[in-house]
């Protein structure tokens, strides 16, 4: 336990008067007040020791006592205990009790005693949610898993389940700032912001892919191989495929959210390529193909 | 909405100790938002966490509610640049972890 210069922490002279002591509290007070200054802790604990600093020196009889035993405070612990004994106070106590001594130092207590000499500031509220936006691509968001994440200057570790959808908000209870008075801690929101840097586009827990199909296949039917999210799949393409014909691959889309093993579906699009650079042979044999047609 | 999540400002004014007119202003200022509901002006229990922020700092910091608007303003600012830092630092954890993995 250490001697507090409470006139220090003001920012004051000994022989302050009660408007200086009014004015240097309440200058530091904007300046350090917990509500302009979230999640900052240095902060709240300066603002601590300002609250502390002016209910001592903004009690005429606790400046007094401040001023007597200041230097030799240690003495102050046996006066108090001495005149407690004297003047013991059931209520007080029950007083004493109800409010968080989190708020004040040692030295406050050892001198003043418990939470003696504060304003009634019974009024406890939540603290404030924090906000974070995570950034994860959808290869990330195929598979759970684990990531560190830095808020406020400290590291939470996260599971972040396969299938977590753009925009979703994961709710981690009490980890935003720490409440007021005694009162419960804020949430941490974690918004999810999901990037595609694949071929695959996301719609819900289906995936939208294209591939090219080249003439030939899509008139004569076959079988392909296709990229899906996590490998290859074999397709079968029927003979006479129009262009821009859509397949489904069930179950070889996403991840449902906290369903382990289940899947979206896969929906593929044939874009036809059409042969280019003829030789004089192909061309032929298509000129032949188109006077079939039209006859 | 629902009926239940809202809080009739009279109820306020008991708790907190406050005249209506000061709700009012406050709701004129554009610090909080009023909803009138069966002819009587109520407060959304979302916004209760706002109110007692508002009553701390003009209380505490004796600032007038215009103040108190230009103080929330500023304060709306820094939050979003912390999560704009936020996620950008995350961003460059990303980026930081896959080169340790030998990813990148």
């Amino acid at each position: 336990m250490t001697f507090i210069d409470y006139y220090k922490i003001l920012g004051i002279s000994k022989n302050a008067t009660k408007d200086e002591i009014k004015k240097a509290y309440r200058k530091l007070a904007r300046k350090f007040h917990p509500d302009v200054n979230p999640g900052d802790k240095e902060v709240e604990k300066k603002f601590k020791e300002i609250n502390e600093a002016n209910e001592v020196l903004s009690n005429p009889e606790n400046r007094a006592k401040y001023d007597e035993f200041g230097k030799d405070w240690k003495h102050a612990e046996a006066y108090e205990k001495a005149k407690q004994q004297q003047r013991y106070d059931p209520r007080q106590r029950t007083h004493y009790e109800s409010s968080s001594d989190e708020d004040f130092s040692d030295f406050f207590s050892s001198m003043f005693g418990g939470g003696q000499g504060r304003r009634g500031r019974s009024m406890q509220f939540r603290g404030q949610d924090f906000n974070a936006e995570l950034e994860l691509s959808l290869e990330d968001v195929y598979q759970t898993h684990k990531r560190t994440l830095t808020v406020n200057g400290k590291n939470i570790r996260l599971t972040i389940p396969a299938g977590v959808k753009n925009g979703q908000v994961i709710k981690i209870k009490k980890h935003g700032a720490e409440g007021i008075n005694g009162g419960p801690r804020g949430d941490l929101n974690i918004k999810f912001s999901i990037v595609s840097t694949t071929k695959f586009r996301r719609d819900e827990n289906n995936l939208y892919t294209s591939v090219d199909l080249d003439l030939y296949t899509a008139l004569l039917g076959g079988e392909i191989t296709v990229d899906t999210f996590d490998g290859k799949a074999k397709l079968k393409v029927k003979p006479e495929t129009p262009n821009g014909t859509q397949v489904k691959l069930k179950g070889k889309g996403f991840p449902i959210y906290k369903k382990e093993g289940h899947y979206g579906d896969l929906y593929i699009t044939y874009n036809l390529k059409i042969p280019s650079r003829l030789s004089a042979k192909e061309k032929q044999l298509f000129e032949e193909l188109a006077k079939l047609r039209s006859l | 909405m629902k009926e239940q999540d809202l809080i009739p400002i009279g109820t306020l004014c008991e708790q907190y100790r406050l005249k209506l007119s000061f709700f009012e202003e406050m709701g004129e200022i554009g610090l909080i938002e009023l909803t009138v509901y069966k002819g009587g002006k109520h407060l959304h229990q979302d916004s209760l966490h706002q109110v007692e922020k508002i009553l701390r700092i003009h209380r505490e910091l004796r600032v007038n509610l215009e103040g108190v608007d230009v103080v929330m303003n500023i304060l709306q600012r820094q939050e979003q640049l912390r999560q704009e830092l936020l996620r950008v630092q995350n961003r460059l954890r990303r980026y930081e972890d896959d080169e340790k993995l030998g990813l990148s």
